[in-house]
């Protein structure tokens, strides 16, 4: 466990930090209790560069935004969270990663928690998916390609998901159509998109869900290879697609990702919110630009503003 | 509050596997979290080598990375075995037609065109990634940029919480050291780092030198070859970064000490001749990518200081020595020899600054206009030199052998004259997107040179996105290469004679380039080219005279292919193979061009074999060095070096620990040494270092 006090990183000693808490707190209660402010942990996950810069990427976010202290602590694998919780007595837990909500989930939590950077929606608490909100990557879709007609995308045949959330609603508000094909597994999947390309004009975007969509890179390479020569624009939110041909995706932008949990810990401290995970509104844009030129797409410096990664000709 | 049992039971999922598919792997991770910056669009024969990659083949030095660049091969010069950046058959002692940059601004030092006399190497702890072109780009970078350029990109200030302690210690008492450190203070962004390296050199001998011709012909014995070559030194590098908001400015020491001669600074063995240099550079830039809609705006202002001196007296041939004067009958002038040996050392000073505007504007739909101006004043303030030989100016009469040694300095009879050069300079490019999967870049550049007048070179290259899998790249280039004030205002040296009338040396160069990606994880990269480079700088025999004086004279073209494969062969193992060929011929005595590799093969394998375990093993072939017209020996041996780095990542907590060998099989490779007159003077070639073990340890966090 490595445990940083981002305030009060002069206190080596966290028995001396604990008692000049201690004493502040009982010297300033006689001034005014609002002077106390609130204390939010964040624990991540200790992992390996260049991975372990999303999490400090987020939790400087939160940091930011949070009104109060912060306290930075990351775990170890199956490191469990009640000696910190008990060590920090925080006011609100800001619980990055799928390892700190596994390490929280043996103890019965009695403080506000928030999630994030996870990936179910079923969690019952206050969080932010890593799943971006269909509605912001369909507006990329419109920024960078306003002659799209028609979105076609391929899903798992059981259950919703979430990634499509009010996207059809959104499409036809813009005068567009959303096509949903279902496979229930890779051959089928591979199929349908031979079948929907082979009937799709340039009017057309095909959109790849993050991992349901049952993309491996036979099939892709087969569906950017006819959207090459059809001039269909393929879109996904896998960034690496984008390396391969597609002509863009979104990926989460991790420190106003962090900010919006910040902003979310303060909320749950006074008002209740909402106990549920909400889907990523904080993105950044990656576009491929021989794909750009070889679609036609004119990028206006507007445009270009706009787009945080341009992954250039080669 | 509602538990969290519920999902206790479910496997612990890697964060890491999970978060790689969001992010687009670890390549984009890198990128996505602003480590990495993605690699600039290049409308040219380009190759980028990222730290990462130049810390997996256990490179200490810039050399050991440029080596791998298809079509580059680093040949070494006699003088301090300074590096000779040999691109597709261009090949010169002093290595002046390849720019160097670092982060974008020239190192070229005046006196000889190079990177300095006293160049020592440089380490590569400090650099995020080194940017070679292939091929011409004067249109962009101005003089020099001739037969390639290589623009070395230092760490920069992001921001990020950084520190990093590494040594090296191995064969030859080779010791490596170095402590970054990158963070921030409120909005100002930083990054420092301080590297050494000292070494004995290895000591690879050679049979003969310029003073055993020497001792032939005046019958003296004064020759240390058979003897080993000099390549010790004691290197120091320090350099910091600070960014606030717009504004960056860096400093850069690089200082070299103790530094050995190679095999002489005339070609002959010489125990304890010492250079030193002492280089400091800074800059200041001003980068607004939007001043105003549509238009950005960099300011850059720099300033770079070298120095080329020496340690004590520099001995050009030992004790005992005649010296190189013979009377036209070839009986030496001096036949007892010189006591001391003949000693000249001459050292040089140097002031540059720059001041450079460029701006980009894309208001106009498909294009992208850039522009810029420039000024460059260059000073060569101080020359110093000490013989004991030539004319004593106190006196009027020759120093004869056995007088203690003379300072001519600030007299005319110094080797060089002190002199200053002013160049300014404007440029236009456009990158205009013809039609879809069309798209041409064509720049053009002016600059006017206070010694030698104007040069307009223009390139274009027009880039077709054939299919998705394949690009075709269409170049043609025009570059220019400076003469040197050696060429231009060499005086009083016994042979070499400077000529202030010269005109810049010209290349046209002509390219066609695919690269062919025919699945995620196979990159082929093929190109041919052709070119013409004339008015080559040589040092011609004067009529009836012992002097030889620089001349417009040469002329060479060449042709050739380069092929480049990059395989991700599974997630753990890369396989990077080159091949390059090329023919050059001397126009002017029909011949094959001498030195440069006709055939170069490159083959490296990387393997992960474990988690925190990798492999690396390189192979290197050079082949098919043909020696000068006139140099009577046998064609130079082809060489191979294998080369083995082990890496154990994260032995304890953030300290990491390889094991370094290069030339595995102690291969007796060499480079070809220069012929003369007399034939060469170092028959048997410049020897390369054989096996060397470095241990690595570094820690980080």
């Amino acid at each position: 466990m490595k445990q940083l006090f981002l305030n009060a990183s002069v206190f080596s000693s966290r028995s001396f930090f604990r008692a000049a808490m201690l004493f502040s707190m009982l010297f300033l209660s006689g001034l005014s209790s609002h002077t106390v402010s609130a204390e939010l942990l964040v624990l991540y996950p200790e992992i390996r560069a260049p991975f372990s810069k999303i999490f400090e990427d987020i939790s400087a976010g939160a940091k930011e935004e949070f009104r109060g202290r912060t306290t930075l602590v990351s775990l170890d694998e199956n490191e469990l969270a009640s000696p910190i919780l008990q060590a920090n007595r925080p006011d609100v837990v800001l619980a990055l990663g799928q390892r700190s909500v596994l390490s929280l989930a043996l103890e019965k939590n009695q403080i506000p928690t928030v999630l994030g950077a996870v990936n179910d929606a079923q969690y019952p608490f206050p969080g932010i998916l890593m799943i971006p909100d269909s509605k912001v990557i369909l507006e990329k879709l419109i920024m960078l390609s306003p002659a799209v007609k028609r979105v076609h995308v391929v899903k798992k045949t059981q259950g919703e998901d979430i990634q499509l959330l009010g996207a059809s609603e959104f499409l036809a508000s813009r005068g567009k159509e959303l096509i949903i094909h279902q496979g229930s597994d890779i051959r089928e999947a591979a199929a349908i998109y031979a079948e929907l390309t082979k009937h799709a004009s340039s009017g057309d975007a095909v959109w790849i869900l993050q991992d349901g969509s049952f993309v491996n890179s036979a099939i892709l390479s087969m569906l950017l290879d006819v959207a090459w020569k059809k001039n269909l624009v393929v879109f996904s939110s896998n960034p690496l697609h984008v390396k391969h041909g597609a002509l863009f995706a979104v990926y989460p932008d991790n420190r106003k990702m962090g900010a919006s949990l910040g902003n979310l810990a303060n909320r749950i401290l006074t008002s209740d919110v909402d106990q549920k995970m909400s889907p990523l509104q904080d993105v950044l844009l990656a576009v491929n630009e021989r794909t750009g030129n070889h679609l036609g797409l004119s990028l206006s410096s507007k445009v270009r503003d706009e787009v945080n990664l341009l992954l250039p000709a080669r | 509050m509602a538990s969290l049992i519920a999902i206790a039971d479910e496997p612990v999922v890697d964060s890491d596997l999970e978060l790689m598919s969001l992010y687009g792997g670890e390549e984009f991770i890198s990128i996505a979290t602003g480590v990495t910056q993605p690699i600039a669009k290049a409308p040219a024969v380009a190759s980028v080598v990222t730290a990462e990659e130049i810390e997996k083949i256990g490179a200490r030095d810039i050399d050991d990375v440029l080596e791998t660049i298809p079509g580059l091969h680093v040949a070494k010069d006699s003088t301090g075995y300074n590096p000779i950046y040999t691109f597709r058959g261009i090949y010169a002692g002093l290595n002046p037609q390849v720019l160097m940059l670092i982060n974008g601004i020239p190192i070229t030092n005046l006196f000889q065109g190079d990177r300095n006399l006293v160049w020592g190497g440089m380490p590569v702890q400090s650099i995020s990634r080194i940017e070679v072109i292939r091929g011409p780009g004067s249109a962009l970078y101005g003089a020099d940029a001739f037969a390639g350029v290589i623009n070395i990109v230092t760490h920069e200030a992001s921001g990020e919480e950084h520190f990093e302690a590494g040594a090296r210690y191995g064969t030859f008492n080779t010791k490596d050291f170095w402590v970054s450190k990158g963070g921030s203070i409120g909005e100002l962004k930083f990054y420092g780092i301080l590297e050494g390296q000292k070494t004995d050199g290895f000591n690879e001998k050679i049979k003969a030198d310029a003073q055993s011709l020497w001792d032939m012909f005046g019958g003296t014995n004064a020759s240390l070859a058979p003897g080993s070559v000099n390549t010790q030194r004691e290197n120091y590098d320090a350099r910091l970064e600070l960014v606030y908001k717009n504004l960056t400015l860096r400093g850069g020491l690089q200082s070299r000490n103790n530094a050995g001669d190679g095999v002489g600074a005339a070609q002959a063995l010489a125990e304890n001749n010492r250079f030193s240099s002492q280089r400091f550079n800074t800059d200041l830039t001003y980068d607004n990518k939007a001043i105003i809609k549509d238009l950005s705006l960099k300011v850059q202002a720099s300033y770079l200081h070298t120095t080329q001196e020496v340690e004590g007296d520099l001995v050009l041939y030992p004790a005992g020595s005649t010296g190189p004067f013979f009377d036209s009958f070839g009986v030496p002038l001096y036949p007892g020899g010189f006591p001391d040996g003949v000693i000249g050392s001459p050292e040089v000073y140097e002031r540059h600054s720059r001041l450079n505007v460029s701006s980009f504007y894309t208001g106009i739909e498909k294009h992208e206009i850039g522009f810029g101006t420039g000024y460059y004043y260059g000073d060569l303030y101080k020359v110093k030199e000490s013989k004991n030989f030539g004319i004593n100016p106190s006196t009027g009469f020759p120093i004869m052998p056995g007088d203690p040694v003379v300072d001519v300095s600030d007299t005319p009879f110094v080797f060089l004259e002190e002199d200053e050069r002013e160049n300014s300079y404007f440029f236009l490019q456009d990158i205009w997107q013809l039609a879809n999967d069309w798209e041409l870049t064509a720049g053009v550049r002016y600059d006017h040179y206070s010694d030698f007048g104007d040069t307009v070179n223009p390139r274009f290259a027009l880039v077709w996105s054939t299919t998705r899998k394949l690009t075709t790249k269409l170049i043609y280039g025009e570059a220019f290469r400076a003469p040197s004030f050696a060429q231009t205002r060499n005086i009083n040296n016994p042979l070499l004679l400077g000529n202030p009338t010269l005109d810049p040396e010209e290349l046209k160069s002509y390219e066609i380039a695919f690269d062919y990606r025919p699945n995620y994880d196979l990159i082929l990269n093929v190109n041919a080219f052709y070119y013409e480079w004339d008015d080559i700088i040589q040092f011609v025999s004067d009529p009836g005279g012992s002097t030889s004086t620089a001349q417009n004279s040469g002329e060479q073209t060449g042709h050739g292919m380069e092929f480049e494969a990059r395989w991700n062969a599974t997630e753990r193992l890369k396989l990077i193979g080159n091949f390059a060929w090329q023919k050059s011929k001397d126009r002017n005595l029909d011949t094959d061009a001498a030195n440069s590799p006709e055939k170069q093969l490159y083959a490296q394998m990387d393997w992960q074999f474990s988690e925190h375990w990798n492999l690396n093993l390189q192979a290197n072939w050079v082949m098919d060095r043909n020696r000068a017209g006139g140099d009577l020996r046998s064609d130079i041996d082809n060489y191979a070096l294998i080369d083995v780095t082990l890496r154990r990542k994260s032995l304890w907590s953030g300290i990491d620990v390889a094991l370094i060998v290069k030339n595995l099989f102690d291969e007796n490779a060499r480079e070809p040494s220069p012929n003369s007159d007399f034939g060469a003077f170092i028959p048997d070639d410049l020897p390369l270092a054989g096996q060397t073990i470095m241990a690595e340890i570094r820690y980080n966090y």
